[in-house]
């Protein structure tokens, strides 16, 4: 597979090298509006071609996919442009800004036949995918209630950097610098952890955002600080299931860790994931007593692995585009439901 | 629950005397009586206040009864130790509370778990400003029982479980068993009311027809409240009888600007551990002891002596627990409208 990288910031090296590791895969073009960036990325990756833009990408053509690394608000118009051309795609998250966008793209997608991968990096946890295989396979039972969360707390402790003071920290607490806050950045990181992990689709949502003061006026120099910081979500699963769902920046003592607990009428699973990952179950006749057990999980195949064998073979991998739409509608609806303060229906 | 009351605090404490009971049920009255030793017994509270030789009264009666048996009581000038929840609906707390506090009597509400010294530290670490300001919390409540249960044998259910499952059996379901419990838990620990809040319920078919017997088994097994928090912050408390894997669990996470707070408790301990100060850029948690409190068994003996109601923020009375009732009501509204409501 000749891999093409659309956009050559931040996360864009990840890509480079993921895709560089995988047996059969060439990164054969990088493409960035900015010449000096995509020198910069071609030469620390060993890219041969480069290209000002993805249209002159797609008349030269020698390629087989992408990945779509660019702003979020760029993804909608460039996906359907590398589908439209005949190309695979595997797009960072969030899939676009709103979900109308999103399933435009999934229509586009399925009717090309071709593979539309979303980059949900926490599918590579592989603690994850064993508890949606133990939920899925009936040996929990049948899911009654789901917590789920995302606690960081760069806000707090100056671990990851200042944010008062650096411009890499500063814009995801503005709207007008394109962050829609915590629920933007790191939700659908944990709505994808409860809605796979526990193999149910979200019905309905109620949510509260939260933006807390953090400076006079809630301003730093050109920055509005009033993206969302922390998020609460009460939601109900297609077979009555009830779930919690939050996040917050402010959550002193964790820098990044995402945490699922998943409870049936037979049994169990904990998933928690920070510097380092658990699986915990209970199940069969450990519920009588409620003991735990840790459970040891081999590596899963990253998200990149999937894609590389999804394009290989011809069949889709999760999660799709598709996926990610649904997803991205529970996140836009938060955004109402905190407006009118009122449940909403997913569908 | 009265044995327990008189294992766990009663029977404890120096100087008191089970001078009386009453019980409706003849035979219920001569076993609790003959196995505590209490020498006279009552087939009402009407001939107990008559023969009148008793200082103070404990409720442990029906939720539904809690009212009108203490009307009684503060009519006849006792003071009043009473199970929770205090009443049924919020109207009848605040009538209760009204009349208690003007009568100038000592009134409290069992919130057992006021007895967990951590709680208590947990309290004083927000208080005292070492968290900084509260942004975000989380608390659940979870037990197993649902899940060990066999639907099918019905006298395995019968007595101690089904009447919790059954509306018309007087079971306010999970929310009104031990979700007054965890919001209590949560709201004392903050020191900040429920401003707002949205909340569901569930209740999950456990058999064909959702009946056995004379019970209907409509009363909740789950739920998740979404709260606004009277300093701002935003938090969860949710609460399930189907949590596989927990017996009887309680966990709250508490996250302020400038540490965390994280507790634990159930029958095997209770653990509080606090990342706050220099461990913040390590995120490092360490375990934190607590003094031992008094019980509230205890702090209401001392209150009947003193002949007045202890002057304190942490004393779970008439008052607190009525504020606590109107956290319920609203979670029943909120999930019949699936709104928020201001509290």
């Amino acid at each position: 597979m000749r891999m093409l990288i659309l956009g050559t910031g931040g996360m864009a090296k990840n890509h480079a090298k993921s895709f560089a590791a995988i047996d059969g895969v060439s990164v054969v073009a990088g493409v960035d509006v900015d010449p000096n960036r995509l020198d910069a990325f071609r030469a620390a990756h060993d890219i041969p071609h480069g290209f000002a833009s993805l249209d002159a990408a797609l008349a030269w053509g020698e390629f087989d996919a992408v990945a779509n690394v660019t702003p979020d608000s760029i993804h909608h118009s460039t996906s359907i442009a590398a589908l439209k051309a005949g190309k695979h795609v595997f797009c960072e998250k969030p899939l676009a800004t709103d979900a109308i966008k999103a399933f435009e793209m999934v229509e586009v997608a399925e009717q090309s036949g071709l593979i539309n991968m979303v980059n949900l990096t926490y599918r590579n946890v592989a603690q994850l995918q064993k508890a949606r295989e133990i939920v899925t396979s009936g040996q929990i039972g049948t899911v009654r209630h789901v917590e789920a969360s995302y606690l960081q707390s760069w806000l707090v402790s100056k671990a990851w950097g200042d944010w008062r003071t650096e411009s890499q920290w500063l814009w995801r607490l503005s709207k007008k610098h394109g962050s829609n806050g915590v629920l933007g950045d790191i939700g659908v990181h944990i709505l994808d952890f409860a809605s796979y992990g526990s193999g149910l689709d979200i019905d309905h949502v109620f949510a509260r955002l939260k933006t807390f003061d953090k400076a006079p006026g809630n301003k730093i120099g050109e920055y509005d600080l009033d993206a969302n910081d922390s998020f609460t979500m009460n939601v109900d699963f297609s077979n009555g299931a009830l779930g919690v769902i939050h996040a917050s920046r402010w959550a002193t003592g964790h820098f990044n860790e995402l945490r699922l607990r998943v409870y049936g009428d037979k049994g169990s699973v904990e998933v928690l994931n920070g510097k380092t990952s658990h699986l915990k179950v209970v199940m069969g006749e450990d519920i009588e007593t409620a003991t735990w057990r840790d459970l040891e999980v081999p590596p899963v195949p990253t998200n990149y692995q999937r894609f590389a064998e999804a394009v290989r073979t011809g069949q889709m991998q999760e999660p799709s585009f598709r996926h990610a739409a649904e997803l991205q509608k529970v996140l836009d609806l938060a955004l109402v439901t905190e407006q009118e303060r009122r449940e909403l229906p997913t569908h | 629950m009265a044995g327990l009351q008189v294992q766990r605090g009663w029977g404890k404490i120096e100087g008191v005397e089970l001078a009386g009971a009453v019980d409706v049920m003849p035979a219920n009255l001569e076993a609790f009586a003959t196995t505590y030793g209490v020498p006279n017994r009552f087939g009402s509270l009407e001939e107990a206040i008559a023969w009148g030789q008793f200082d103070a009264a404990t409720v442990v009666a029906s939720d539904a009864f809690h009212h009108p048996l203490v009307m009684q009581l503060i009519a006849a000038n006792k003071p009043i130790f009473c199970e929770k929840p205090l009443a049924t609906n919020h109207a009848l707390a605040l009538e209760m509370t009204e009349a208690a506090e003007r009568a100038g009597l000592v009134n409290m509400v069992n919130l057992t778990y006021r007895n967990v010294a951590e709680l208590h530290k947990a309290r004083q670490i927000v208080t005292s400003g070492e968290i900084g300001e509260v942004k975000h919390i989380e608390a659940s409540y979870l037990q197993h029982w649902l899940a060990q249960r066999d639907f099918s044998n019905e006298a395995e259910l019968s007595g101690r479980w089904l009447w919790r499952l059954s509306r018309n059996h007087g079971s306010n379901g999970t929310l009104g068993d031990i979700g007054i419990h965890i919001i209590d838990f949560t709201t004392f620990a903050i020191n900040q009311p429920i401003v707002s809040m949205n909340c569901r319920l569930q209740t999950f078919r456990k058999v064909d027809g959702d009946r056995i017997g004379e019970y209907v088994l409509d009363a909740n097994d789950s739920f998740i409240i979404s709260a606004e928090f009277g300093n701002g912050a935003i938090g969860t408390i949710h609460s399930s009888r189907w949590a596989s894997g927990h017996s009887n669990d309680q966990k709250l996470r508490i996250y302020g600007n400038r540490g965390g707070i994280e507790l634990s408790h159930g029958h095997w301990g209770t653990l509080l551990r606090v990342c706050a100060g220099a461990d913040v850029p390590t995120s490092t948690w360490r375990e934190v002891k607590a003094e031992p409190v008094k019980s509230n068994y205890e702090r209401f003996v001392d209150a009947v002596r003193a002949g007045r109601q202890e002057v304190s923020d942490t004393l779970p009375d008439f008052h607190r627990a009525t504020e606590l009732q109107k956290v319920l009501d609203l979670a029943l509204v909120a999930d019949l409208d699936r709104r928020e409501h201001k509290v």
